[in-house]
């Protein structure tokens, strides 16, 4: 099923790569897609070897090993590629304009903000690994399994206060299988599940009956996580 | 073992990011653990400062001096008086921290720093630790851990610089972070 007028904003990141593989995998493509950013990606501080692509039930767990590109093309979907490592490019924000899309599937680099301009013109759909409003900012999948045991993740629109946009869907998941990466791959994993949801409701018609707003000053905002707090939870999942 | 690196070399001049850190589980926790204990050993016994004063909390939007936010609200946090206002000023300093990762002598209006360049004050760093691991105990809240982590990361990073009486102070706030650290470990086996 190609979703008419919906475009892949994707930046060359895990998440991209599993955003792309999840909606091939569920038969969904953008009707057109702009990817950006150095072909050459880094993963920072993470080796090779804990990228395991461990199976998980009733979940799609990506290939991180798959280039985007590759399965943009088994999407058949039309790609621009743009070398700009920022969605605040102008190359980006005329490409856009161009195509003037009724929804933006947005994958962007983890600290982007998306300007209000942007925001203010178009739907921009953003997958936050995150059970909003209580788990506003940044790594909260290590805050909510700290508190919680369990990982939230939230799908709403963007608007120019960070995580603050009407919520479309939300669900709950279990804590990662030992050994599985969750920067790079639970996460990617649990956001691309509930993309393709929200992308299903989308093709039955539209999201606006689905919204719910998000009260100013609710919830808490987190800062990236520290190490030790992060390897908590990892001792723990090592441990299970 | 792993190595702790987060507290090694001048963390106010080259700050830490803490984008994907490593997940090593266990391996890191003993690194960080031992690092900690071997910055420990090279300073005073703990020692714990009363607040100097119960001086007022500033109004927002105005210009303050970071010095006496601080004083105001460590006092707050002592008597366990946790106000909308003390609360709002401490989800503001952990915002402060956490992005900018240093504390100047002044801000202004707009909470933008007054002198950019001047971030080296460590009784600024020492004090914010002390609020927000009072904070944290009182109200367990993890963002305010995870800030007082970072900032005792830059502490211990340039902890040579410290006199007496602020390692003291230093190594008081290590044993309250080894103990919260613990017992959040502890509570989510």
């Amino acid at each position: 099923m190609i979703l008419d007028n919906v475009l892949f904003l994707a930046a060359r990141t895990a998440r991209s790569q599993a955003y792309a593989q999840a909606m091939l995998n569920a038969g969904m493509s953008p009707a057109s897609a702009i990817v950006y950013g150095a072909a050459a990606s880094r993963r920072l501080g993470q080796p090779d070897d804990q990228l395991q692509r461990l199976p998980v039930q009733d979940l799609f767990i990506p290939d991180p090993c798959e280039p985007l590109d590759a399965t943009l093309e088994k999407l058949g979907t039309p790609v621009a590629l743009l070398e700009e490592d920022s969605v605040n490019s102008s190359a980006i924000i005329r490409q856009l304009n161009a195509m003037a899309p009724s929804l933006v599937i947005y994958s962007g680099y983890g600290s982007e903000i998306v300007p209000a301009s942007l925001c203010g013109a178009y739907q921009f759909l953003h997958i936050h690994a995150g059970w909003l409003p209580d788990y506003r900012g940044s790594t909260t999948i290590y805050y909510s399994l700290l508190r919680e045991k369990r990982c939230g993740v939230s799908a709403l629109l963007l608007v120019p206060t960070i995580d603050a946009g009407p919520i479309l869907l939300r669900r709950h998941y279990p804590p990662p299988p030992r050994g599985l990466n969750i920067d790079y791959i639970y996460d990617s994993a649990l956001r691309a599940d509930l993309l393709i949801d929200v992308l299903k409701n989308f093709a039955r018609g539209g999201l606006e009956a689905e919204m719910l707003a998000q009260a100013e000053g609710e919830g808490r905002t987190y800062f990236v996580v520290h190490p030790v707090l992060k390897n908590i939870v990892i001792e723990r999942l090592e441990a299970s | 073992m792993d190595r702790y690196a987060y507290s090694k070399g001048d963390r106010l001049d080259e700050r830490n990011t803490y984008f994907y850190t490593p997940s090593t589980g266990a391996g890191m926790l003993r690194a960080w653990r031992a690092s900690r204990e071997a910055v420990s050993l090279r300073l005073p016994e703990p020692v714990c400062v009363p607040p100097a004063g119960a001086g007022s909390l500033p109004l927002f939007g105005v210009a303050i001096e970071t010095a006496a936010l601080l004083e105001a609200l460590f006092s707050r946090v002592s008597a366990q008086e946790y106000a909308p206002a003390t609360l709002r000023w401490l989800d503001k300093i952990t915002h402060k921290f956490e992005v900018a990762k240093r504390f100047h002598h002044r801000y202004d209006e707009r909470f933008r720093a007054v002198e950019p360049g001047e971030y080296r004050d460590l009784g600024l760093y020492i004090r914010a630790g002390e609020i927000l691991l009072l904070a944290y105990a009182a109200l367990g809240h993890l963002t305010y851990l995870n800030a007082a982590m970072k900032i005792i990361d830059t502490l211990c990073a340039v902890s040579a610089g410290l006199d007496a009486a602020e390692g003291a102070r230093l190594s008081a706030l290590i044993s309250q972070e080894l103990a919260a650290v613990e017992a959040l470990r502890e509570g989510f086996r």
